[in-house]
């Protein structure tokens, strides 16, 4: 019994002991655990800190990139105005035709590398999340037309077919956001006519509405191009992405058009879609829901000609025939179409006015031709149409017949007043940039109005002085507010032009002062662009209006004739 | 040696042998750590064989057999102790990954642990051939685990063992699935 009490006493003696050792170890091996937990903290701070570095320098990074691309621009912006401002003022002046055509072309490029940096920019303000649509009233079927207008002369160049269609159906008048869509349809025709060497390249626009005030657009543009891998048609609205990378050397461009495009096309609430087939084409289809504008009722007038009109259309190209021959249906004329000169064989009853639109692009012997129609069909009213590049040829061998010569795409205005011969001789065609100079010319100038020109750029100060010579006034000069305002301290002005940003003082500081002192003085700022911010921050500063740069002479003379009040001055 | 091991020996023995048994082979031995052991201790491996030693004289059963026994005793207790390690499907599975898993995790949980090698020479479905190193002269002690792990998989399987001369440091063991 005491033997059996003694071993249970070792027993407990040893299990004791046992504890006490696995306290003392557990004891220890919490504070090595608290030192651990310790030294890793201090890991995951230091840790912490190295990432929230290099994220803060990521982020410095990106800012300063965004910056450094919107300072690029600008500076590149700035003598760009220069260039096509007074390439402007040029093709104002009396050139020859050929002169003409090829000012035009300077123009139209610099018009494309400021679409570029604008893409640039644009893709850098996407980014930085600042991007905002602006919809207003527009006349969608006259903004089409001037953009295809412009843009095809690229297809007629590569001596592709152009197509456009409008539905009839598309209103007048609709709310969107123009500037935004021409963006779009100048990004798809550009990509279109890029990949496209052979065929064809167009434009259809449908409208289908289900209470007529609410119009779904469909936008399509087509092309018989290159076509797009199976592969990588997924990937071509991610930025820098083209099919290829050696597509960058090929085709140029920036590789952001498409991306912006999408995102556009998001912002305003439609879709942009792509189907391809290599070797065969493309099409891509935007489609966008737009209402029409509220001052405006819906309108579908069919256009009537005075007369009972009858229209041989000749030309090689089956689609550009069938083109116009369903355009002219739809304004009630007689149309048959012919594939070549010789072929005509008509006859009609009398009362109807005979037109032939003759398709001058592939024609030989255009000379002997015209002789021949002129001889057989005197009583027709001849038309012919031509694409840009062969406008000059075609122009030199008209001559001075009396026949209207006509610039593809043709638009569906120019066509209709030509067959209902609003304008005799229809040479007026030829003078590219037409219908800009009616503005002007109603400026009466003023020599009493007081003009302050400040501006810190050379060009810009030459080229706006140059659109004011060509109104009719003087103007002064400043450099920067400074001088601005000791200009101003010094003698009266009716109106200023005011640049925002200048060196030593900026336009919206001068601004600011010469607020203190008058408050009637029109000041009318200069913009590099015509974003909202801008706009507000001018009117905060308490300018009477704006007008983006480029300045146009319409603009400047716009702006006097409605700002402009010259005061009584008494004679010094 | 993880004092785990110890208190499982000392189990053994009491449950074996009663307490008694255990009190005079700890005597018997004059040990360092007085026979106190607890599991998250860690105490000299030689300290076991003294112990073994003691016992075998006392029960007059060869040291080997009584160090086999002990490792197919204390498996039961490792399976029930460790269960992660015991999601591999069969023996082969599990002893294959004794040296790349098992033994890397427990290195994790004990860092002073220091543990026997165990390379498997060839396997296939029907045959599976292991080495035992140590430096450590256990070797009955990892024969009697692996009867104890085939008996956890209740798997059919014959051992068979070869060995080089001297004290047990190494063994070969062959598997054969029946």
């Amino acid at each position: 019994m005491e033997k059996r009490q003694l071993l249970l006493d070792k027993k407990i003696k040893r299990l004791e002991m046992a504890l006490e050792e696995a306290e003392s170890l557990l004891e220890n091996k919490s504070r090595e655990l608290y030192k651990i937990n310790q030294s890793l903290e201090e890991e995951v701070r230091i840790r912490t800190h190295d990432l929230q570095l290099a994220s803060d320098q990521a982020v410095k990074a990106n800012q300063a990139k965004s910056q450094f691309l919107a300072n690029m621009s600008h500076e590149i912006r700035t003598p760009l105005n220069g260039i096509i401002g007074f390439v402007n003022l040029l093709l104002k002046t009396q050139l020859s035709p050929i002169q003409k055509e090829h000012l035009s072309i300077v123009q139209r490029s610099g018009d494309f590398l400021l679409q570029i940096i604008s893409d640039i920019l644009e893709s850098s303000k996407i980014e930085a999340g600042k991007f905002q649509i602006d919809a207003k009233p527009f006349h969608l079927k006259r903004c089409v037309e001037n953009l295809v207008d412009t843009i095809s002369l690229q297809a007629y160049e590569k001596n592709l077919q152009f197509n456009l269609y409008l539905d009839e159906g598309i209103p007048k008048s609709l709310m969107g956001d123009e500037g935004r869509l021409r963006q779009i349809l100048i990004n798809l025709i550009g990509n279109a006519v890029k990949y496209t060497p052979t065929g064809e390249v167009g434009l259809t626009v449908t409208a289908n509405s289900s209470d007529s005030r609410n119009f779904e657009l469909m936008f399509v543009v087509h092309d018989t191009g290159v076509g797009i891998p199976e592969d990588k048609i997924d990937s071509v609205f991610l930025p820098f992405e083209q099919a290829d990378i050696s597509d960058t050397r090929k085709y140029g461009g920036t590789g952001l058009g498409l991306t912006i495009s999408k995102h556009i096309a998001t912002a305003m609430g439609g879709t942009l879609t792509v189907k391809s087939q290599e070797a065969v084409g493309t099409k891509f289809y935007f489609s966008l829901r737009l209402s029409v504008s509220e001052h405006e009722t819906p309108q579908f007038t069919t256009r009537n000609f005075h007369h009972q009109e009858a229209v041989a259309i000749i030309s090689p190209s089956l689609s550009d025939a069938k083109n116009l021959a369903d355009r002219l249906f739809k304004w009630n004329t007689i149309v048959k179409t012919f594939t070549s000169v010789d072929a005509i064989d008509w006859l009609f009853a009398g009362g109807v006015r005979r037109n032939i639109v003759l398709d001058v692009d592939d024609i030989e012997n255009l000379e002997i031709q015209l002789d021949l129609l002129q001889k057989i069909h005197s009583d027709a009213h001849l038309i012919l149409i031509s694409s840009p590049n062969k406008m000059t040829a075609a122009y030199q061998i008209v001559g001075d017949r009396p026949v209207a010569l006509l610039r593809k795409p043709i638009a569906r205005k120019t066509l209709f007043d030509s067959i209902d011969r609003k304008h005799s001789i229809l040479k007026k065609n030829l003078e590219l940039g037409s219908g800009q100079s009616s503005a002007i010319s109603k400026v009466i100038a003023i020599a009493e109005i007081k003009i302050l020109v400040v501006e810190d750029n050379l060009i810009n100060q030459q080229l706006i002085l140059a659109i004011l010579k060509s109104l009719g006034f003087a103007a002064e000069l400043a450099s920067d507010g400074k001088q601005a305002l000791e200009k101003i301290s010094n003698q009266e002005f009716d109106l200023i032009f005011m640049d925002c940003q200048m060196p030593v003082m900026d336009g919206l500081e001068a601004t600011k002062e010469i607020r203190k002192s008058n408050a009637d003085l029109a000041i009318i700022a200069l913009t590099a662009n015509a974003y909202k911010q801008t706009k507000e921050a001018c009117f905060e500063a308490g300018m009477t209006d704006f007008l983006t740069k480029p300045v146009k002479d319409e603009d400047i003379a716009m702006v006097i004739k409605k700002y402009a009040r010259p005061k009584q001055r008494s004679i010094a | 040696m993880k004092g785990l091991v110890f208190k499982e020996f000392i189990n053994m023995v009491e449950e074996k042998f009663g307490y008694e048994t255990v009190d005079e082979i700890i005597e018997d031995s004059q040990l360092a750590s007085k026979g106190a052991y607890t599991s998250v201790g860690t105490y000299n491996h030689e300290e076991i064989i003294t112990l073994v030693q003691s016992l075998s004289k006392k029960t007059k059963i060869p040291v080997p057999d009584l160090v086999k026994e002990f490792g197919r005793s204390l498996m039961p207790v490792f399976a029930k102790g460790f269960p992660d390690f015991f999601k591999e499907p069969n023996s082969f599975k599990f002893l294959g990954s004794l040296n790349d898993y098992i033994h890397v995790e427990v290195k994790k949980l004990y860092p002073d642990a220091e543990l026997p090698t165990f390379v498997t020479k060839s396997q296939s479905e029907k045959e599976m051939v292991l080495e035992y190193h140590s430096k450590r002269p256990l070797a009955d002690l990892a024969e009697g685990l692996i009867e104890a792990l085939v008996k956890h998989y209740k798997e059919d399987i014959e051992i068979s063992t070869e060995s080089p001369p001297g004290p047990p440091r190494s063994r070969t063991f062959t598997l054969k699935l029946k």
